[in-house]
């Protein structure tokens, strides 16, 4: 079996543009491998298996390094990912918690106002109850005076005390207090499970009394539960030795359960580094933990989310992974399998009925029934199998009769002895010599000679119509010479001749005396001395293959028995000539079938790879059918190239290997032609051809044998001769077979191309796949945040409607407080009433802002509400251009309220045959607002650099686009850096000071545009010149989007 | 190829699919008791909004939940032989409302699962109320406390109040510790209060008879199922002799009573679901803390106000979560 190499190189001619990483396996490794029964069976040993652990090996790296690399890149999101958000939630999260505890101490605040000293009792009781009522957290509610006497108790559970007089002068909650103006005091359980902490201010004025506040920390439970970390994460705070102050199971938080052993907390109470880990959670699962410190009460609230959920992602794009890799090892496996079967048994087939013929069973045929190349190949091996075997019998059968005749003749001559010997002799001499004819010939001559008692005797055979004298006895030295006129004279075996005659007529020719026959040629008489002539031919199959001559000097006729012992040599040397014939054919034959296995074995050893396949077809043809150069082409189209070539001086191998135009002989080929045999292509090239450059080269008989599949013409073989001598059929037989063999090749070499083109597009449609799956991934994180907005947004509105209404009532008062200053007149003193002024000046100060700062959160909260609002108004048919153009004056109008001095051109650019567009008009209009606001405030900031010659403009334009209008807003000014455009329509992302935006604008325009209409928006800027956003909708709803 | 990558994208999907889902609450079929001393009628709106609280854990009465429910139809006796015949069923968990204390003295074997007025610390239910103890946790409403506070209400309603009267079940449990409260608040405030103890609406008829005789200037109403269910009988009866009457759930408010003060009794009704829940789940009753009521509510009845000439204090009004005027009493 030929050794084969391991899969090498798989760069092929024909695609080149495919180049793959070379697997490099030991062959050891490779054969040591077991493979269970099943696979073996699909994979039988030997190419087979190679080829297709080449294809499971090649796609299984490929799938296993790509899914390998996907994993890590996944692996790292998710865990980047997840450790950012959690560090931001935790954040967020001790934000929202501190909030809680600061909106209490605000409405504490105002009961610590300085006149809260000189009111009644009945009002101070009455303040609080308020107090209590609206933060409904606070369980009970303590005044104590500047001298630290209790003077009012408010509880919701017991009866109200007042003027206790009870000391607190000693007691944090007012000592600290008055120092520090606040102090929040250490969680407490109130009977071992209600977490509380008190809250104590200082009031406002010289002796401050103090109020304090019992909080009960249960209502930290809707806070914590609101917060959503993710599906199963949860948030938790604890105080700073790590007691649990709130947990969504609020029975762990009753329980007073101390967490502080747990690594997380320990950690955070140690030294407070805030990089998410994972460890173990409360409830003993494996968590991704964060936290964030809250400095001002010193807590710590942790963030967790399931380590499972962090990683969903990865086992998500692991399952994908090996789901990919096992169906691509699968498909590699069965196509690897099926095409080595369809390829491999057919060959070994072959490979065996030759090798069994090459030991001499020449009854070897093989049953090979398919259509294809390798069918043909087994047919024609069946036919020369049979021709062998014919051969065989027929030489065997002969040397039987020739044996039995020579051994009755023997017995029927026993008195002639020595003719029987000598017969016996020369039939010894055939029966051992068997390749070499002369020392037959020799006897044969020899011995009739002395057995017909001729003086001259040879033996001549017949070669491409003239004789050639193979021995002669007898004959002067001139021998040669009367050959060679012989020869001459009767070229065309003519004329009376006896030699010639013989030959034609296929008979003896008896002359008792060629010197009395007029007319006979004069050579044989006056060279060679001869009178009467006996001449035989040497009869094979009714054809003679030479002939044998007798003559004598004198005249005296041979007699029938010596005629007939003559023929019998005839014969002889006739059966020896043809031995050796049928020998040569024999070797002929066994060397083709060597040369066609050695293709096929060239084939087995480089799966894929032409070059090597093709230079191996075109040695043995050119060796088997006695061509010296030539050539193997493709054909592409119109061009061809030289694929291998052999002979040539290596200018001319590399003009061939070019690509060249086809043309001359090809094109006969094209044509339909079987082949192209030309006999002097020297004779035949036209100048200026590629023929021509070939016959250059001392090239003569040239033939083209066409690469056919079906009827296309993949491309040729080139055999040309130096000398000229025509093709026999059986050569040209045999370079088709191996133009057959070359095809094989080729349509070998293009399933390996395609199969591998295959794998790369299950490569593209992963990529596909992971693209997709990130787009949702980012759609999600988007809706998740509408949805946090909402509820934030509900849980903000009220207490902020409670800080509108007192803060406009408590500026009332302060003006009620000034009037009764006024109407008092002289009754106050002078120092009292500017202190009394100043005092009420500042509040009224304080109150505005509160009222103004209110209604900006007001504001935000209604943009928030808006923002995950669900659909709004009514859609229907408007005309754009008046909607636009109304929402542009709006936006001036409102642009120049907030700055007088507002400069700024409105550039207006609407198409006229804009039209109607299904549109949300309100909800419409919010976006433009948004834009030509943002667009106002984009110029305005530019003009405050005080560039010369700047003009700030801004372009709003319309255009009908079909099935859609599309809407710009242009301004000339800061422009958003490529950075941030990223980041603009994130909900809370804006680019304007703290206090001049909320960043939702562009969040609820994107979503208003894409959600609610089902359009497009997208932005262009460039940083210092310009900002064009741009609105695309559909004239017509689409249901699937419309009311989404 | 284009049949490939959809196969491909098949598979992915698949892939996906088979991923495990977050985990639900299991939707096998579960069957609970439900045991209370009084009349279905005067529990009903309660056992509404505790259902409402089963069906947000997710459990639907009829689809995967059974309540085998047993009322004791105001006889406390009745209340062990009940709870035996519940547990003999049995049910995975035992809701008891009221009467837990006499259910705690049976030692069951299942988990109980209650809400009550008392204190459950000092009914022996629990060691702390951290820590539960006889397989049995719950929600107090805190009645006796309250009493204190309402008292103080009247006080500050009714100018110059020298004489209240308290209508009490006795059978009630927790009613001692209620009355108790209120002697002590009105000896703290200068009250002399009397107690009416009335176990059927003959002795409640008895007893407004002796009220509306005597010198009484208020009235205030122990709430407990009884009264809930005679809360009708109760508002009219004040508000036909001008009496101010306050109690501890809005229902009486709604039926006309002046007003109440007391904890949100629905949301405790609803926070019950939490604990069976639990319970289902298999948690113990030991690791469930006792909770307390967080939101309490001051529900006024500005109709009955103005009918009876009662002016209720500014400062009161301020903490009013709720008025009820014009037409609606009811």
């Amino acid at each position: 079996m030929p050794h084969a190499l391991p899969p090498r190189a798989f760069a092929m001619p024909l695609t080149p543009r495919l180049q793959l990483p070379r697997p490099r396996w030991p062959r050891p490794r490779l054969q040591r491998l077991a493979l269970p029964a099943g696979l073996a069976r699909l994979l039988p040993a030997g190419l087979a298996r190679r080829f297709g652990l080449a294809m499971v090996g090649l796609v299984g790296v490929l799938l296993v390094g790509t899914g390998a690399v996907n994993m890590w890149v996944t692996y790292a999101e998710a865990t980047a990912g997840a450790v950012q958000v959690q560090r931001e939630k935790a954040q967020a999260a001790a934000e929202r918690v501190a909030q809680f505890i600061e909106a209490i101490e605000s409405q504490v605040g105002w009961t610590t106002r300085a006149e809260w000293a000189r009111v009644s009792p009945e009002q101070r009781r009455y303040d609080f109850i308020r107090l209590q009522r609206q933060v409904p957290a606070i369980t009970d509610l303590q005044y104590i005076d500047g001298n630290g006497r209790e003077q009012l108790r408010l509880s919701r559970l017991e009866p109200d005390v007042v003027g206790s007089g009870q000391d607190f002068s000693a007691d944090p909650l007012f000592s600290r207090a008055v120092a520090e103006r606040s102090w929040r005091g250490p969680v407490y359980f109130r009977r071992g499970s209600e977490p509380y902490m008190t809250l104590s201010l200082a009031h406002v004025g010289r002796m401050p009394g103090v109020t304090a506040a019992s909080v009960n920390l249960k209502l930290i439970w809707d806070v914590v539960t609101a917060i959503r970390i993710g599906q199963a994460g949860y948030a938790y705070v604890t105080d700073a030795a790590g007691r649990l102050v709130a947990h969504p199971d609020m029975s762990l938080v009753l329980r007073e359960t101390d967490l502080s052993r747990l690594p997380q907390v320990a950690r955070a109470i140690a030294n407070g580094d805030a990089t998410p880990t994972t460890v173990l959670g409360p409830d003993g699962r494996h968590v991704l933990s964060a936290h964030a410190a809250i400095p001002q009460l010193g807590w710590i609230v942790f963030v967790e989310l399931p380590r499972r959920e962090v990683l969903a992602p990865v086992w998500a794009s692991l399952v994908q992974t090996l789901v990919l890799l096992g169906f691509g090892v699968l498909l590699a496996l069965l196509l690897g399998g099926w095409l080595a079967r369809r390829m491999v048994g057919p060959i070994r087939l072959l490979q065996a009925s030759a090798q069994r013929l090459g030991e001499g069973d020449l009854g070897q045929r093989i049953s090979l029934e398919s259509q294809d190349e390798i069918g043909a190949l087994a047919r024609r091996f069946n036919a020369m199998a049979g021709r062998i075997q014919e051969a065989q019998e027929t030489l065997e059968a002969k040397v039987v009769d020739r044996t039995q005749a020579v051994t009755q003749r023997t017995a029927e001559l026993q008195e002639a002895l020595e003719q029987q010997t000598a017969t016996a002799e020369v039939l010894r001499l055939i029966s051992s010599t068997t390749y070499d004819l002369e020392p037959v010939f020799q006897k044969l001559v020899e011995t009739a000679a002395r057995l017909c008692q001729s003086d001259r005797t040879a033996v001549l055979l017949v070669e491409q119509g003239r004789f050639r004298a193979e021995t002669a006895v007898g004959f002067p030295a001139a021998f040669g010479v009367l050959v060679k006129r012989i020869a001459d004279d009767v070229a065309s075996f003519e004329g009376m001749a006896a030699l010639p005659r013989a030959v034609r007529e296929r008979r003896v020719i008896h002359y008792e005396d060629i010197a009395a026959m007029p007319g006979y040629p004069r050579a044989p008489i006056e060279l060679g001395q001869q009178r009467t002539v006996l001449a035989l031919p040497l009869l094979r199959d009714g054809v003679a293959a030479g002939a044998m001559i007798l003559s004598r000097t004198s005249v005296a006729p041979f007699t029938e028995r010596q005629i007939a012992l003559a023929g019998s040599f005839a014969d002889q040397a006739a059966i020896a000539v043809e031995n050796v014939r049928l020998l040569a054919e024999l070797r002929e034959a066994l060397a083709r079938q060597t040369a066609t296995a050695e293709v096929l074995a060239a084939i087995n050893a480089n799966p894929g790879q032409l070059e090597p396949v093709f230079s191996t077809i075109l040695d043995k043809a050119h060796a088997l059918c006695g061509a010296e150069v030539g050539a193997l082409f493709l054909v592409e189209g119109d061009e061809m190239q030289a694929m291998v070539a052999h002979g040539y001086p290596p200018h001319i191998t590399a003009e061939l290997m070019t690509r060249l135009r086809t043309g001359g002989r090809s094109e006969r080929l094209r044509a339909g032609e079987r082949l192209v045999h030309t006999l002097d292509l020297a004779a035949e090239a036209l100048p200026g051809t590629l023929d021509a450059l070939v016959a250059g080269c001392g090239v003569r008989t040239s033939m083209v044998v066409p690469l056919r599949e079906g009827d296309r013409l993949l491309g040729w073989i080139t055999a040309n001769r130096l000398r000229m001598q025509a093709y026999s059929e059986a050569e040209i037989g045999l370079l088709e077979s191996f133009a057959a063999q070359a095809v094989l090749a080729v349509q070998n070499a293009r399933l390996l191309a395609e199969l591998r083109e295959r794998t790369a597009e299950a490569e593209h449609a992963l990529d596909d796949l992971r693209l997709a799956q990130d787009r949702l991934v980012q759609t999600e994180k988007l809706a998740s945040l509408g949805q946090l907005t909402a509820g934030i947004a509900h849980e903000i509105k009220n207490p902020l409607n409670f800080v509108n209404n007192f803060a406009s009532l408590s500026a009332e008062l302060v003006q009620e407080l000034a009037d009764a200053l006024t109407a008092a007149g002289e009754a106050v003193p002078p120092a009292l009433r500017e202190e009394v002024t100043e005092l009420a000046d500042m509040l009224r100060g304080n109150l505005e802002k509160v009222v103004q700062h209110g209604q900006r959160a007001d504001s935000i909260v209604r943009n928030m509400l808006a923002h995950s609002r669900e659909g709004g108004g009514e859609r229907r048919q408007v005309a754009l251009n008046p909607l636009v153009e109304e929402a542009m004056n709006l936006a001036w109008h409102g642009a120049r309220a907030e700055k007088p001095g507002l400069n700024v051109t409105l550039e207006k650019a609407f198409d006229a045959a804009a039209g109607d567009a299904a549109l949300f008009p309100q909800e419409f209009t919010r976006v433009l607002l948004n834009l030509v606001g943002n667009a106002v405030y984009a110029t305005a900031q530019r003009g405050l650099r005080g560039e010369p010659g700047y003009e700030p403009t801004v372009r709003v334009g319309t255009r009908a686009l079909g099935d859609s209008v599309e809407v710009t807003v242009r301004d000339n000014g800061t422009g958003i850096p490529e950075a941030m455009r990223k980041r603009i329509f994130e909900p809370f992302f804006t680019t304007k000071p703290a206090g001049e935006g909320t960043g939702l604008g562009l969040s609820l325009s994107h979503d208003i545009v894409v959600k609610q209409h089902g359009g497009s928006f997208t932005v262009e800027s460039q940083e210092g010149a310009f900002t064009e956003f741009r609105v695309l909708v559909p004239r017509i709803a689409r249901e699937t989007m419309g009311e989404a | 190829m284009q049949r490939r990558s959809l196969m491909l994208a098949a598979l992915a999907g698949q892939s996906t699919l088979a991923l495990p889902a977050i985990a639900q609450p299991a939707a096998r079929q579960v069957r609970i008791g439900w045991l209370t001393g009084q009349r279905q009628a005067s529990i009903a709106p309660y056992l509404a909004t505790f259902r409402e609280g089963m069906a947000a854990a997710g459990y639907v009465e009829g689809r995967n939940l059974t309540i085998e429910y047993r009322y004791g139809d105001e006889d406390i006796s009745r209340v062990p032989a009940l709870a035996q015949e519940l547990a003999s069923l049995p049910v995975s968990v035992l809701m008891v409302q009221g009467v837990a204390t006499q259910v705690a003295q049976l030692g069951l074997k299942i988990p109980v699962a209650y809400v009550m007025s008392a204190d459950p610390v000092i009914a022996g239910l629990a060691t702390s109320l951290a820590h539960p103890s006889r397989n049995m946790t719950g929600l107090t409403f805190m009645a006796a406390e309250l009493n204190s506070k309402r008292l103080e209400m009247l006080r500050d309603i009714v100018p110059g109040l020298r004489q209240v009267a308290v209508i009490g079940n006795p059978e009630h449990a927790g009613e001692e510790l209620e009355r108790a409260a209120s002697r002590e608040t009105g000896q703290r405030l200068g009250l002399e209060v009397t107690f009416n103890a009335t176990r059927s609406i003959a002795e409640l008829e008895r007893a407004l008879r002796g009220i509306a005789a005597s010198r009484s200037q208020a009235v205030s109403v122990f709430a407990d199922g009884f009264a809930l269910q005679h809360r009708q009988l109760l508002a009219d009866f004040a508000l036909q002799h001008r009496l101010p009457l306050i109690s501890g759930w809005s229902l009486f408010a709604e039926a006309g009573a002046l007003c109440i003060y007391g904890p949100r009794l629905r949301e405790s009704y609803r926070r019950l679901a939490y604990y069976v829940d639990r319970m289902l789940r298999g948690a113990q009753p030991a690791d469930l803390p006792i909770e307390r009521p967080t939101v309490f509510e001051f529900v006024v009845n500005q109709k009955t106000a103005n009918a009876i000439g009662a002016t209720i204090p500014q400062h009161l009004m301020a903490l009013a979560d709720r008025v009820i005027e014009g037409e609606g009493g009811r």
